[in-house]
């Protein structure tokens, strides 16, 4: 028998895999998802749904499986890094299945799924009524929202604040400033009177959400799904840039970043005076306790103001700091149990009273305040402070498919731990964000 | 004469000392330079290493206050372990327990495919050896992570994917293993002795029985360290292949861990206990067995790794 030749072993190899690549593109193959149309999935009451959720959020998804034992089998908990949930959507995409019903994850991260190509969320309009939108915080649900289709709903709220130690306060015989022009003039004083204390950080992306954010300025400002305006010559991005530039100069700003040991040193040295930052510092970085990150005894010496106003502005605005959301999948065989978890989640007291962070639905606030209200780490309640400043974030402030934080610290932060001035990166920075924008699919408008 | 050759026998010695004292010279400077450089070496690797092991005795506010390399206490350890035994309801246990049947599966698959595979290439010889071999080859040098789309889609038209199925299945695949095997079988062993053995009767499959795999001991110990470690590290496979947080290996979950809590993301509001010392802990976890299967099988891996080099 003739042994077959190279040439013809080969030639038969590439046959059998054009075959197999006929067979496979002829096979199951799933039909590329329409557009982030959020169109209301089919119904299956006894259907199971699968939730994805971090470690923190796993205690409340059980709760409510045990405040309602009839849905409590049908309902799998998954802990997820969201973070690799939109990767993870475009795999299921390919497949056909595999798709969570519910998920967790910041508003952000929402929209990267709902784009054309992942295509995830359902719109929650029709099971949410509008008694229940019309409690949570002015403006908690806009990042959720997508062209009028609600793609989420809040869990949380993040939104920057004013903390201050209010014994050096009174020690120095300061007021708390109302507005950024005050919060300037007091770092002239403090530099001049007690050098060494602090009245905020630059040295992190946070910078950005705390300083940029609060003045409006032109960052990522969605005109259209597909065009974002970023003009950071703009007033609103300058008068930023000179306040902070004055006050890192005189050291009344630290460049050091909130999280950095040595900025924790200051705070073990008590030298933070003041600290625009989220509502969550209060909790989990000032601390009061031993392991905290900041105070490690709880003498009542913090305390909370309102975000401060630009004296040319109508009215106060803040930034945020994360706060989540809760996502329903329009693949889901259950939606009336993927919709009812996700409504329980966000407005019940039972959950959100003890919540980690301070709830996006007003009522479940007010239950959660005792979790503040009692902490003999502040000189007074922060709480009704927190709750009016929660719906003081600026909805302009969009969520953009490309990674803005990134681009501040490779290209500003940079510039000042150089050395160089805030307002001196501003024109590079702007041109980054121009051509991430770009990339990403959008048009940008310079005006 | 006597006085020449009297000076010719004294000379030598001079230069001899001279030359000797020159040669001490620079074998005091060579040492001290070599030893030098390998300390510098051995500080610059080590010393990371030994912070690594040194940060779960502290706590996170310890880890900002105390020198880099000093030590807390051991009960921190233990605070640590018991943090890290309680996230999730013992989910680092169970991706440790994962990562082992994943990573012995693939293990104990992948040898039993390298072997007979690399034998059968080096010493059949049949139609098809020549683009066996090439294809080996060509797999080889085919970057793992961009072959794990394909085998997804694959997988998940089987309806494997999701499954342990999905990791040990792909992971059992080694064509560098095969290669290797080739190599050794092609150039270690005797064709007199294959020629004797089935003289004395023994099939195809018992001369690799018999013969092959007891004079293997060496390969067998250098693919096994091979093959561990590239399973035990897995991550990129396991993490496309798996959605459920039971499966995960302990690649995947310690990034889930790390993600998920204020360990590493100072701007996560939780009252999670896992902190960087946890999270450090979870990473001797990861490296302490690699170690473990690297002691037992140095003598093989150093050995195996001059397979082939030369010809006797």
């Amino acid at each position: 028998m003739r042994k077959p030749s190279f040439r013809r072993l080969t030639t038969r190899l590439v046959l059998a895999l054009i075959s197999a690549l006929l067979f496979s593109a002829c096979g199951s193959a799933p039909a590329a998802p329409p557009a982030g149309d959020g169109a209301a999935p089919a119904s299956d009451a006894n259907a199971p749904i699968t939730v994805w959720v971090d470690s923190t959020r796993e205690a409340a998804v059980k709760l409510y499986q045990e405040k309602h034992p009839e849905n409590a089998d049908k309902i799998t908990i998954e802990i997820a890094d969201r973070a690799q949930f939109p990767a993870k959507v475009l795999l299921f995409n390919n497949t056909g299945s595999g798709w969570p019903d519910v998920v967790f994850a910041e508003p952000e991260i929402v929209g990267q799924v709902a784009d054309t190509s992942r295509n995830f969320p359902a719109d929650l309009t029709p099971y949410v009524s509008q008694d229940i939108l019309s409690q949570f915080a002015e403006g908690a649900n806009a990042p959720c929202t997508f062209d009028g289709k609600l793609f989420c709903l809040r869990n949380d709220l993040a939104h920057n604040v004013l903390w201050y130690n209010k014994p050096l306060m009174d020690e120095f015989g300061y007021s708390v400033p109302t507005t950024w022009e005050e919060y300037a003039a007091l770092g002239e004083r403090v530099a001049a009177e007690h050098p060494g204390y602090v009245i905020g950080a630059f040295g992190d992306d946070q910078a950005l959400n705390v300083y940029f954010w609060a003045s409006q300025c032109p960052v990522n400002q969605l005109v259209d799904a597909n065009t974002v305006r970023i003009n950071l010559s703009d007033a609103k991005c300058t008068r930023v840039a000179a306040m902070m530039d004055s006050l890192i100069a005189n050291g009344a700003v630290s460049t050091l970043g909130p999280f950095d040991p040595a900025f924790a040193a200051l705070a073990a040295d008590n030298k933070i005076l003041m600290l625009p930052a989220a509502s969550w510092y209060g909790e989990y970085v000032f601390g009061g306790k031993a392991d905290s990150t900041y105070y490690k005894e709880a003498n009542g010496q913090l305390s909370v103001a309102p975000p401060l106003k630009w004296e040319g502005d109508e009215r106060a605005f803040t930034g945020a700091q994360g706060g989540a959301a809760w996502a329903m999948s329009r693949h889901t065989k259950n939606p009336q149990l993927a919709a009812d978890l996700i409504v329980w989640l966000t407005t019940s007291t039972d959950y959100q009273g003890t919540a980690p962070t301070f709830p996006a639905f007003l009522p479940a606030a007010d239950a959660w305040s005792k979790t503040v209200s009692g902490n003999s780490l502040y000189a007074s309640d922060p709480f009704p402070v927190l709750k009016e400043s929660s719906e003081l974030i600026d909805p302009q402030w969009a969520n953009v498919r490309f990674d803005k934080s990134s681009a501040f610290n490779t290209v500003v932060i940079a510039a000042v731990t150089n050395g160089q001035t805030v307002a001196s990166a501003l024109p590079e920075f702007q041109s980054q964000l121009s051509a991430l924008a770009q990339a990403a699919g959008y048009q940008v408008v310079n005006e | 004469m006597v006085d020449e050759a009297s000076q010719s026998h004294t000379a030598p010695p001079t230069r001899r000392h001279g030359r000797l004292y020159r040669i001490n010279n620079d074998d005091w400077f060579s040492s001290t330079l070599r030893i030098s450089i390998l300390l510098l070496f051995a500080v610059f690797f080590g010393l990371p290493l030994l912070w690594l092991l040194l940060v779960p005795t502290k706590n996170d506010a310890q880890l900002s206050e105390l020198a880099p390399l000093a030590f807390g206490s051991f009960a921190r350890v233990g605070e640590a372990w018991q943090n890290l035994l309680g996230f999730g309801e013992n989910s680092v246990a169970r991706w440790a327990w994962n990562s082992i049947v994943y990573t012995v599966g693939s293990l104990i698959l992948g040898l039993a495919v390298t072997l007979p595979a690399g034998y059968g290439l080096a010493v059949a010889h049949f139609a098809g050896r020549r683009l066996l071999i090439w294809l080996t080859l060509i797999t080889m040098i085919i970057p793992g992570s961009a072959l794990v789309l394909p085998l997804f889609l694959e997988l998940s038209y089987l309806r494997l994917a999701n499954t342990p199925w999905a990791v040990i299945l792909p992971a059992a695949f080694f064509p560098f293993g095969v290669y290797l095997a080739y190599i050794y079988y092609a150039t270690s062993l005797p064709k007199d002795l294959i020629a004797a053995a089935r003289v004395d009767g023994c099939n195809e499959w018992g001369v690799f029985y018999y013969i092959g795999l007891p004079l293997s001991r060496t390969l067998l110990g250098l693919l096994t360290f091979l093959s561990f470690t590239a399973n035990w590290n897995n991550y990129f496979l396991p993490y496309v292949m798996l959605n459920t947080s039971t499966l995960f290996n302990l690649p995947v979950g310690l990034q889930v861990l790390m993600t998920g809590t204020a360990a590493l993301r100072p701007t996560f509001a939780t009252d999670l206990p896992i902190y960087r010392a946890e999270v450090a802990l979870a990473g001797l976890m990861l490296v302490v067995p690699i170690a473990l299967v690297f002691l037992f099988s140095q003598r093989f891996v150093i050995s195996g790794a001059l397979t082939g080099a030369t010809k006797e």
